[in-house]
């Protein structure tokens, strides 16, 4: 047995350490109007289920319950204690919650005062049910029996007979399960979105179809194109190879011109040097004037050699002859002075002449004038003119001078023939030479004009004249190869190219006539694509709408999927609930009007002892004979049905009797008579467990 | 030299799970951008795509233009890239017309030379193009192989990891598996997927990047990209009755900068209630989306409300429970289960 012993409403609403004693059995507790009965109901509740904050609409009325509740006292939190006896040991179970906060602050004590951890809230701890079976089963209000709602008593009845909870429809819960099923599948209308999607996706497939032929009637076009491209890629490719082998091949090319370039350039060279500076254009009479000039030229030079062999020996006669008269050009010059010096007898001495002349003047005069001793000045004087005479200077010669003069005069006819004959000679020398000079003048002029300067070169040149005309024709052939050669590139150009050269067997001709041929294959193919692939273009468009329409029908197949799914899910509801409904009613119904019909006839001294449900589950009471609808009867009469069936439901479905029931004024209608019945039906029915009832009536 | 290997970007993600699908997809072409930039950085200038650039063939002229520009802003980078079984070379326009700087390697196996190594790189024709590229290809001399498919997968896109290995490369790259991975095949070169540099859904939870390889020693490194990242943050709501407790306990969770969070309440509630996932999320911003996995305790629902006809309910349907064949058929009482408790509930 359990029962709740004490309640301390700490801080809770109005009261504030307002305390409780409760025992086993009946508590009835008598308060007028305004005391706060439900306050003190909802109290139990908060300490035994706490209040919840939470989102849902149903706890948002806890969430009022909480700031109702806060107490008067401004202390911020609502604060309180119950304590409980539970097969003969007590517990204090001790809550406080803050306005603010989402859940309250519970402590369970042991008697000795240990805190005992529960995993779950008290009320469930102690009496085994979750909030909302005690508050069906355990817990009357007085709400419940003044206000029910918008369908009345009846209908709250009806709940209690049909689903154990008079909060509880059948009906609405039937009905929510298939408003949310006939967004997924409304069987009788065939509405839902699992009759929609197939629909959606059925549409989506015609235009899936649709675009899907005109897709294959341009797949024929993208295949084309496609092998087009294929054809392209293939035809690039090999113009890719030709193209690489271009190279090669104009490198091979460029390898042998510059070959037969270098070849021909050289023999031009060659046939060029040898007619290098000569004048093809001579003419006979220039030839034989050229050749008698260098006849001239050879008979001159042997002139030449002879007449200076000629001087030569003459010269050599004359040097021997002049050999030891190595002064000979001074003797020459001064042979008459040089005889007239050999033959001078020397010239008198003035100075004695004049000495003598003075010494005679003086002589003479002293003579006369002073003595006739002085004559012998006169003596003095005569002898100065004899030493004057005795003292002559003779020219002097030196001896190697005189010793050639002698030899030039015993030469000197020999030397002048022989010197003649030189002079001879030298003319002829000279004319020799001017003769070799105007020669001379003339082989430059021909060289000039002829490019030779010998008789055998211009004899050759002759000869190579009467073969000119074939060099020459030569050389233009040449130099026209050459041309042409280069027409083709310059020397640098082949070189580079050359360079490139390498093992081939086919021509450039070939290579380039091939390449010709894949690239204007190619042309056309590129021109083909072109226009396909403006076709192909909108094949291209509706690829992409197949695409968008294929993950359309994707997602719808997976919400398809899941509607199926959910629909599943709430058949498998409903069809339970139905079987739970009529498994209720079938075994269920029936045992609880029998037992309310007993409390009923208890309550109202056997009245009213019949309680029905017809065919839709609603509450019939027999009076006159007749089953009258509970609208029929008095107000107390409604509330002591409504207490018969709630008792009887509590009895019915829970196996948990022994708990508390708590019940907030449950009789206020009823008449004295049958209030007395209550109280003692009451103490017959909780003698062995508790009743906590509020009642503003004694 | 240096390379950057990145694929799957998957351009263009219609992200029509979220609310802000644009900013995710623009978020996307940033994370692009972001790798260029490293590129750019680290004077890094070839960057290889392994294919799924794009999400599908056809991306928005938008993105196209978008990429473009991003593409022609870094000419000094050289792009080589093959197409994926999203972005299928024969389909998708963008392909058609590439800038300048970008190589599309055709539906064969060809050859590009790089400074000091070749690169073969075969790309996927059509969206249904199951063929193995590789199958008899082989090659002399020191190479990469770029290509887009899952090494010996059951499903599309299959490449033999033998045939890969036969082709005689160095260094395979992989496009197509979203994680990055790297194996060892039987020739004893690496195989990387480069994975999607950025997470695109819950599916593809953790950090994502891109790698640098050198092609001299052929290492290679990870970097991490600056995306957001994806997780998953499991909250425990046994023993809450409302969704107040439930946001009370959302709200304790911490979710770091650049996450992009889903909270997956579990637990066993001892009765259903309606979780409004819509008003939770309205109410934790923090979380992206929010995923009602919780469980009912049977048990407990069962011995309540005995002889109610919400108890009768509960235990006509749990009966069903033991005969469930699979998970599927239980889970689908549970939810009857639920959704009855809740319409029994609803109008009280």
């Amino acid at each position: 047995m359990i029962y709740i012993k004490k309640l301390e409403l700490t801080a809770f609403g109005k009261f504030e350490n307002y305390t409780l004693e409760l025992h086993d059995g009946v508590n009835e507790f008598v308060f007028p109007n305004e005391f706060g009965k439900s306050t003190i109901t909802d109290f139990l509740l908060f300490m035994l289920y706490g209040f919840q904050k939470t989102l849902s609409k149903k706890i948002l009325l806890e969430d009022n319950l909480l700031k109702k509740y806060m107490p008067w006292s401004n202390v911020g939190y609502i604060s309180g204690a119950l304590t409980v006896v539970s097969d003969g040991v007590q517990y204090r179970i001790e809550r406080r919650q803050r306005e603010s906060a989402s859940r309250s602050n519970t402590v369970v004590r042991n008697v000795s005062g240990q805190e005992i951890m529960l995993d779950c809230e008290p009320g469930e701890y102690f009496f085994g049910v979750d909030r909302d079976t005690f508050e069906r089963t355990f817990l009357i209000r007085q709400t419940d029996i003044r206000f029910f709602g918008t369908g009345g008593i009846e209908t709250a009845l009806k709940n209690l007979v049909t689903t154990g909870d008079e909060g509880i429809s059948f009906e609405s819960a039937m009905e929510v399960l298939k408003k949310k099923k006939s967004k997924f599948q409304h069987g009788e209308r065939r509405s839902g979105r699992i009759f929609e999607i197939p629909k959606q996706i059925a549409m989506l497939e015609r235009q899936l179809f649709d675009k899907n032929k005109k897709l294959n009637e341009l797949q024929g076009v993208s295949h084309q194109l496609d092998e087009i491209r294929h054809e392209i890629t293939k035809l690039s490719a090999t113009q890719n190879r030709l193209s690489s082998l271009l190279p090669i091949a104009r490198g091979n090319i460029a390898k042998k011109m510059l070959e037969k370039l270098r070849f021909v350039q050289n023999e031009i060279i060659t046939l060029k040097q040898k007619l290098d500076g000569v004048k093809l254009d001579i003419t006979d009479k220039q030839f034989d004037s050229a050749s008698e000039i260098f006849a001239n030229a050879a008979a001159c030079k042997t002139r030449l050699e002879k007449a200076t062999a000629d001087l030569k020996e003459l010269e050599q006669k004359l040097a021997i002859l002049k050999e030891d008269i190595t002064d000979f050009d001074y003797i020459k010059q001064n042979k008459n002075e040089i005889y007239l010096k050999l033959n001078d007898k020397g010239s008198v001495n003035y100075i004695f002449i004049i000495l003598g002349a003075i010494e005679l003047v003086l002589g003479v005069l002293l003579y006369v004038f002073v003595s006739p001793a002085f004559l012998s000045f006169t003596g003095v004087g005569i002898l100065f003119f004899a030493l004057a005479f005795l003292l002559r200077k003779k020219p002097v010669l030196e001896p190697d001078i005189v010793r050639q003069y002698h030899l030039y005069v015993e030469r000197a006819s020999e030397i002048d023939v022989l010197t003649a004959l030189v002079k001879k000679a030298i003319l002829e020398l000279e004319t020799a030479k001017a003769e070799a000079f105007k020669n001379e003048n003339d082989i430059k002029n021909i060289k000039q004009t002829m490019g030779v300067d010998s008789a055998q070169a211009l004899s050759n040149l002759r000869a190579l004249c009467n073969e000119g005309g074939l060099v020459r024709a030569r050389i233009l052939e040449l130099e026209q190869t050459e041309k042409e050669l280069l027409q083709y590139g310059s020397v640098t150009m082949l070189e580079s190219q050359a360079q490139n050269s390498g093992e081939l067997d086919v021509t450039l001709a070939q290579l380039e006539n091939k390449l010709a041929q894949t690239v204007a294959e190619k042309n056309e193919l590129t021109a083909r694509a072109v226009s396909l692939e403006r076709e192909a273009g909108d094949a291209a468009i509706l690829e992409k709408e197949i695409f968008e329409i294929e993950a359309q029908i994707s997602d719808l197949n997976t919400e398809l999927e899941k509607a199926q799914y959910q629909n599943k899910v709430l058949d498998m509801a409903i069809s339970a609930l139905g079987s739970a409904y009529d498994r209720i009613n079938s075994e269920y119904s029936p045992r609880l009007t029998e037992k309310a019909r007993g409390i009923l006839s208890l309550l109202t001294d056997g009245k009213y002892d019949s309680v029905y449900l017809d065919k839709q589950f609603n509450i019939r009471i027999k009076a006159d004979g007749e089953l009258k609808e509970l609208g029929y009867f008095s107000r107390g009469t409604q509330d002591a049905v409504y207490f018969a069936v709630r008792r009887a439901v509590s009895e019915l479905i829970s196996d948990k009797n022994g708990l508390p029931v708590i019940m907030d004024d449950p009789f206020w209608s009823l008449d004295d008579k049958r209030l007395q019945n209550a109280k003692e039906y009451m103490q017959k029915i909780f003698s062995n467990s508790q009743a906590i009832i509020f009642s503003a009536r004694q | 030299m240096k390379l950057i290997f990145t694929a799957d970007l998957h351009l263009d993600t219609r992200f029509s799970a979220e609310n802000n699908a644009d900013v995710r997809r623009f978020e996307l072409i940033s994370i692009f951008s972001d790798i260029l930039d490293y590129a750019k950085q680290n004077n890094i200038t070839t960057v290889l795509l392994g294919g799924d650039m794009f999400d599908s063939p056809y991306p928005s002229n938008e993105t196209m233009a978008s990429v473009t520009a991003l593409i022609q802003k870094h000419s000094d980078i050289n792009f080589y890239a093959v197409c994926g079984n999203h972005d299928p070379l024969y389909k998708t326009a963008f392909y058609k017309s590439v800038p300048q700087n970008f190589f599309v390697f055709p539906s064969a196996v060809t050859k590009v030379q790089l400074d000091d190594i070749d690169l073969y790189g075969v790309s996927v024709k059509t969206q249904t193009d199951n063929s193995d590229a590789w199958h008899g290809f082989n090659a002399q001399g020191r190479f990469i192989t770029l290509s887009h498919g899952a090494l010996d997968s059951d499903g599309v896109m299959a490449l033999s990891s033998a045939t890969l290995s036969d082709t005689g490369g160095a260094l395979h790259l992989l496009g197509h598996i979203h994680k990055t991975n790297a194996s060892v095949l039987q020739s004893g070169a690496h195989a990387l997927y480069a994975g999607s540099p950025a997470g695109r859904g819950f599916d593809e939870c953790g950090i994502h990047g891109f790698y640098v390889i050198d092609t001299d020693s052929l290492n290679y490194t990870f970097v991490n990209t600056n995306a957001k990242i994806y997780k998953e943050y499991n909250v425990d709501v046994t023993g809450t009755n409302s969704l107040s407790d439930i946001i009370t306990k959302l709200s304790s969770v911490t979710v770091a900068p650049g996450e992009i969070a889903r909270a997956v309440l579990v637990g066993t509630l001892k009765k259903p209630f309606e979780i409004d996932v819509d008003a939770l999320c309205s109410f934790t911003p923090q979380f992206l989306e929010i995923k009602d996995k919780s469980e009912l305790d049977i048990d407990i629902m069962k011995s309540i409300s005995e002889n109610t006809l919400e108890g009768e309910f509960v235990r006509i349907l749990s009966s069903m429970l033991d005969s469930a064949q699979n998970e599927n058929d239980k889970q689908t009482v549970l939810d009857a289960i639920k959704e009855g408790v809740l319409a029994l509930g609803g109008d009280r």
